[in-house]
């Protein structure tokens, strides 16, 4: 090439649509090719479902049905809530604080230097594949605690209001909360500290509120993301805190939030 | 073409880029050159827009790297070769970088043949020696054809062919025409591969010149003269405009005539002469010469000559 075509290759600008593209099958392309990845998500199938289907024979298995059909409910949802959140939260933390533990945050912002582009691809990204996780394994452990409940009369099916919604709000509890953790991991940058706030916020804020008077609890608890997901899950939502569209709300704000001050933050800081 | 202009960067009360203002032409390599500190990798943070200077600007083909869309195509750097997951494979990597600017799968393959990593492509780049990860940074950088090339440290752990073939890739894009700055502070590696020298110290700007005018125009250049008739040739040359310094062995170390001047003058009065030789001092002697000096008031003056010649 002469140095006079090397003048003029300014190719065209990208349309918006090319970049976002490009941007999505960049983050896309680092978080299939990590073994790390599949793993996280293999194991979290398996013991969620493993774990939903001890809690289904347990409580299928107690002499006395629990009260109301929204136990039978939540029952679903008491193995996912913990053993789905916390490794996709995780995988999530390392979308970012792996790029920065290892210096390659500086190549990722050299390959895009729009860095609120940057944050949204990996939003993107890992919001699609925290639903498309979510929503499978919502929908695998409801069939599967149902089927073992059904034999004792208790279970519940899609067709019944409200079922299919709360169902499908648990698989967008996964999305939320690995959001929020791909946030925070934006703002900590270390795998520890990121790992470590988002439990945190998860969990650790709800269960603060727990040990409060009963007023405090539903006034301060029903902001938590513990507190919203247990709302829109259930088929019979507890008064005093927010309705299921306030919960599933407040389980928007909170990755909002933390997106807009992580993206605030690493606009403004050297990489 | 890279320009920077007044570009200062603070850290606190420390300046680690203080008001440098150069401009890096294409189509030849240039050595960016300075001690351990003296801010050369912060200013190529600064240039590829992953640190905010705190005055100044930094532009490449005119235009701030942060506007750049597809920036890939534009310039290719290595900063860090370190910098790569473990876990992911020396295709997956490049893979990576090209999607995200619109560059072709065809061009990984190619890469990875120019980089001889051809090989080793479905390997983790975690078991890669540090040799490897320099040859797939250069990989990544070349990808999108980018005019404007900046590597930090190149060389760093490669071997003797490594280096060789670094250098000859340095060249062969200089020769492109592309715009090529390579920071190094291994001065016999610069002075084989770099046309033209940007040197710093403490942040500032010391030199801005031809690689081979840095050494020529060292107050260590001369001329070694050995004569029979030592004596008579010093008068001669003294006479003639030159300064004198006898040497251990007695030869004569002359600077203010060059050879031919020196062998014509003892030619014409019949003097012999049995050994002439210009004597320079080494790139890196030179450049030491020239960065201790930054340590005192003298680094201004220098800024200032090297500002006045270009």
């Amino acid at each position: 090439m002469t140095p006079a075509q090397l003048q003029s290759a300014q190719p065209q600008a990208p349309s918006p649509a090319a970049r976002a593209r490009d941007i999505v099958a960049f983050e896309w392309t680092k978080l299939r090719s990590v073994r790390s990845t599949s793993i996280t998500l293999l194991v979290a199938a398996v013991v969620t479902v493993g774990a939903s289907a001890v809690v289904a024979r347990a409580v299928a298995s107690t002499p006395t049905p629990p009260p109301g059909a929204f136990s039978a409910l939540s029952v679903s949802f008491l193995a996912y809530a913990e053993y789905a959140v916390i490794p996709v939260s995780v995988l999530a933390v390392l979308q970012f604080s792996s790029e920065y533990s290892s210096g390659l945050i500086r190549t990722t912002f050299a390959a895009v230097p729009q860095r609120w582009t940057v944050l949204a691809g990996k939003a993107a990204v890992v919001g699609a594949a925290a639903l498309v996780i979510g929503e499978v394994l919502a929908f695998g452990c409801f069939a599967l605690v149902q089927a073992m409940l059904s034999g004792r009369h208790r279970g519940l099916s899609l067709a019944q209001p409200g079922v299919p919604g709360a169902v499908l709000a648990a698989g967008f509890v996964l999305c939320a909360c690995a959001l929020t953790a791909l946030g925070l991991a934006a703002i900590i940058r270390h795998t520890a500290g990121a790992i470590t706030a988002a439990l945190a916020v998860i969990y650790l804020i709800a269960g603060l509120c727990l040990p409060l008077p009963s007023s405090w609890k539903a006034d301060v608890g029903r902001f938590t993301i513990a507190f919203a997901a247990f709302q829109v899950t259930a088929l019979h939502p507890q008064a005093g805190l927010f309705s299921p569209t306030g919960s599933m709300l407040v389980l928007a704000a909170w990755p909002a939030a933390t997106l807009l001050v992580a993206g605030l933050v690493i606009t403004r800081r050297d990489a | 073409m890279i320009e920077l202009r007044g570009l200062t960067k603070r850290f606190g009360a420390v300046a680690a880029v203080d008001d440098l203002s150069c401009t890096v032409q294409p189509g030849r390599v240039t050595g960016f050159l300075g001690p351990n500190g003296a801010g050369k990798t912060t200013t190529m943070r600064i240039i590829l827009g992953l640190a905010a200077p705190t005055a100044g600007t930094a532009l490449i083909g005119g235009r701030r790297y942060q506007r750049t869309l597809r920036p890939l195509r534009q310039v290719g750097s290595v900063l860090d070769a370190t910098a790569l997951h473990g876990g992911r494979t020396a295709r997956d990597h490049l893979l990576s970088l090209a999607v995200s600017n619109g560059i072709g799968r065809a061009r990984v393959t190619q890469m990875l043949e120019l980089a001889g990593l051809a090989a080793v492509a479905a390997q983790r780049v975690g078991g890669f020696s540090l040799g490897m990860k320099q040859r797939l940074g250069i990989a990544a950088a070349l990808l999108g054809e980018p005019p404007v090339l900046l590597f930090d440290e190149p060389v760093n752990g490669l071997d003797t062919d490594g280096v060789r073939w670094i250098r000859l890739l340095l060249r062969q894009l200089a020769a492109d025409g592309r715009t090529v700055l390579v920071s190094s502070h291994l001065m016999s590696e610069m002075e084989l591969t770099a046309d033209h020298l940007i040197i710093i110290g403490r942040g500032r700007l010391l030199a801005d010149l031809p690689a081979d005018r840095l050494t020529r125009s060292s107050a260590r250049a001369n001329v070694l003269v050995r004569s029979p008739r030592a004596d008579d040739l010093a008068t001669l040359l003294t006479a003639g405009g030159g300064c004198v310094k006898r040497e251990d062995g007695g030869g004569l170390a002359v600077t203010g005539l060059d050879a031919p001047a020196i062998a014509d003058l003892a030619a014409a009065n019949g003097i012999a002469v049995h050994e002439l030789a210009s004597r320079q001092p080494s790139l890196e002697q030179a450049y030491l010469d020239l960065t201790a000096a930054s340590a005192d008031f003298r680094a201004g003056a220098l800024a200032g000559e090297s500002g006045a010649g270009r």
